[in-house]
Order: C-alpha cells, then structure tokens, then sequence
C-alpha cells in the first residue's frame, strides 16, 4: 500500500495549480504514480537524474509541460482586465508564435512555479520531496505517450518521512555571490 | 527539520496573487526584505549548486523608468518597492551535472524551471508576511541583459516585483481543473 494515497496527492496538486503562469497559460500536466511496482518500473525505463536521492520513492508526480498553450490565451484570461483579455491572444502570439525555444522556457518556468507550491505544500504536511530531472526525453515521452506538444520537465518523489533537504543552513558567503544590487 | 521559514504556507498560497497596481510609495523593510530573499535562496537545487544570481533594484529610479521603457510600460517597473531579475548562472548549472551527459535542451530547461522555484518561494515567503507581488516576463529581455550588465553565462528567467498592493486583482479565474490535468497510472 503506498503512503501516499490519491486524497494527498491531489491535496498537493491542488496547492500547485494556485501557482502564477505567464498568461496565466498553466502549461502543468500530471502523470501520478501511486503504486511502488510502477514507480520502480518507470524509473529503471526513463532513467530520471536527481543527484540527492537515496531511497526510492514511495510514490511520484512527474510533471510536463503544454508548450502550445499559449495558441488558447484568451480561454485563461478571463480573470484579468478586459482590455488585456482582448489582447491577449495577440500578444501571446508575439512572444511564443514565432520561437520554440520561448515556448519550452515558459513551460519550464510554470513548473517552477508550480513545483515551489508542491514542495512546500508537502513540507507543511510534513511529507517528504525530492526532485528528479529528466535524462532520456524520448524514453518518458514514449512510456508516458505524451502528445506532441508535451515535454517532460522534472519528477517529484515523495516519501512519507520529511528530509532535511529544504532546511540546508545557507552559507552567507554565498549570499555575496548569489545578490547583486543595480548592476551585475 | 522544519523551522518556523516553512509556516504558513497553505494560507500563502491562497493568498498570493499576480499584482499589477503597487502603492508607488510604500517600501519592504530591508531586513524583512532579507528573509524573503534567503527563503529563495534555501529551495533545492541539482547538488546543492545554488546557481541563482539575483539583482536587487531599489533606489535607482532612472534605472526603474529606462527599464519600464523596455518593458512595455508596465507600471510595476516604477511602482514596486523591489525589483528582483531574476537568472541563472549556467557554468555552475552545467557543474552539478559534470559526471552526467545532460543535453543543453534539458540544461536550459532545468534553469528555466529553478528561476520559477526561486520566483515562487520569494513570492511565497513575501506573501506570509503580508506583502504582495508580481512575476514578469513583459520586458524586452536582450536590451534589460546589456542595461543590467549581464555576463553572458547567466540566463535571465523572470522578473519579481514586491510591495505592497494598491488595487484588488479581479477574482481567480479560468482555472484548468485537476482531473483535466492529470493521468493516475
Ligand atoms: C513567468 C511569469 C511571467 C508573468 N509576466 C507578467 C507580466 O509581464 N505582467 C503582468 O502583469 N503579469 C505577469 N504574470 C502574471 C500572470 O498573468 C498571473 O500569474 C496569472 O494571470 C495568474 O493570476 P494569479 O497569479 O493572480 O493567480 C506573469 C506570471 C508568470 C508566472
């Protein structure tokens, strides 16, 4: 029986799709893997990179990304102003119409936002998380049978015991490297 | 272990929304600001790398409007007590990966995604403290790379804005439900 059952991750979930996206686009899609034989299963098949984890995990949430969503703007914009709402398929299409690269980088982006909420979500509920990073895109995208729109951007474990992993003490010397003020 | 920087979150998370309207007047304490900062600073990251290069803009209001010209005249540019760009330095990306083959489409991909982690966790920790945000891609990012001095080995992701709201967002909408989202296996 996983420790995880669907109420919690959804409850995860949940918290995730509060996340901002540009445009409001919310490029996330979920593939939810709840029982152990398959989490192992796909993990040995797509070969996922993380270079902290020790134990496998109990369940996961491998996250992709839409990276056409920007072609339905105006179906996300409802909430914002209305002459941004006019606009919005007009402007989407400047950004993302013409440059995939500019697609992939808002797909990922809204992960990240995305992935913070999880990961804090789950630290308040005292769950574990770990995040792992695709190595093998085509192997995911065939095992998964992800449309042609989709990429595969990053795997959330969870395990039941919380890890220190969110709690390192920072270093301040990096905080000199890290912060840059007017000017790099 | 948690500390007390991992409270409250559930309610941050609700109460965080994309502000297009700052009090122009009104000006984040700067060590409240440094608590914000560090929550963004302890997120994980491949290896422990922190490949964040942060750049903090404050005073500098000819900076603010030279920046606000490029970036479509959006008003949290002057408006906003901080800026924050937000970018990654992808010669110490690429270095938490030196022993894996890692092709440059997942690199650029990894960055993108931790520019939004680091984003995401300001904006949170900001949000538990009562102050509010905005997250941006609207400015032209070649002429904001030369304005800020960027070396070339860092990517921008976004601009973080941070103060505090004059004017209420209209109500969440045109939210995608989950189960259209997503795939139990
Ligand atoms: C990466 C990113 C870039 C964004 N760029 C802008 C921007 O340039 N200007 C703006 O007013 N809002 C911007 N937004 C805010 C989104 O429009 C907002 O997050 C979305 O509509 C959802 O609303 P909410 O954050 O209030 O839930 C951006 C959001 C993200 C995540």
């Amino acid at each position: 029986m996983a420790k995880h059952t669907i109420e919690v991750i959804n409850k995860l979930l949940t918290h995730g799709l509060l996340a901002p996206s540009s445009f409001n686009l919310q490029h996330w899609r979920f593939h939810v893997v709840e029982n152990p034989e398959k989490v192992s299963h796909l993990f040995s098949e797509c070969d996922w990179k993380t270079t902290s984890v020790q134990a496998p995990p109990e369940s996961a949430i491998i996250i992709s990304g839409d990276y056409s969503a920007w072609e339905n703007a105006p179906e996300y914009a409802k909430h914002l102003d209305p002459d941004f709402q006019a606009l919005s398929l007009k402007k989407a299409t400047a950004v993302y119409g013409t440059n995939h690269r500019t697609q992939l980088d808002e797909a990922a982006r809204s992960c990240g936002f995305f992935l913070t909420n999880i990961i804090f979500s789950a630290l308040e509920d005292n769950i574990g998380v770990s995040v792992a990073s695709p190595n093998n895109l085509a192997a995911i995208i065939s095992e998964l049978n992800l449309n042609e729109a989709t990429v595969p951007l990053c795997c959330v474990y969870l395990y039941s015991d919380a890890t220190a992993e969110l709690s390192m003490p920072l270093n301040p010397s990096h905080l000199d490297t890290m912060l840059a003020n007017d000017q790099w | 272990m948690k500390d007390l920087l991992f409270t409250r979150f559930h309610q941050a998370i609700n109460d965080r929304r994309a502000i297009k309207h700052f009090q122009p007047d009104f000006k984040i304490d700067s060590q409240l600001l440094s608590e914000i900062l560090t929550m963004g600073f302890r997120v994980p990251t491949p290896g422990g790398c922190n490949p964040f290069r942060i750049l903090k803009i404050e005073d500098n209001t000819e900076l603010r409007t030279q920046l606000r010209e490029i970036g479509f005249d959006q008003p949290q540019f002057t408006n906003a007590s901080t800026l924050l760009f937000v970018s990654i330095d992808m010669n110490v990306l690429a270095s938490a990966y030196s022993d894996q083959d890692v092709t440059d489409e997942i690199l650029r991909n990894n960055a993108m995604i931790l520019g939004g982690v680091f984003s995401q966790a300001v904006m949170l920790a900001a949000a538990a403290r009562g102050l509010d945000s905005c997250p941006l891609i609207g400015f032209k990012f070649q002429p904001a790379g030369e304005l800020l001095n960027k070396p070339d080995h860092q990517v921008i992701t976004n601009l973080v804005t941070l103060g505090k709201r004059a004017k209420r967002p209209l109500a969440r909408g045109s939210k995608i439900p989950l189960d259209e989202l997503t795939v139990y296996l």
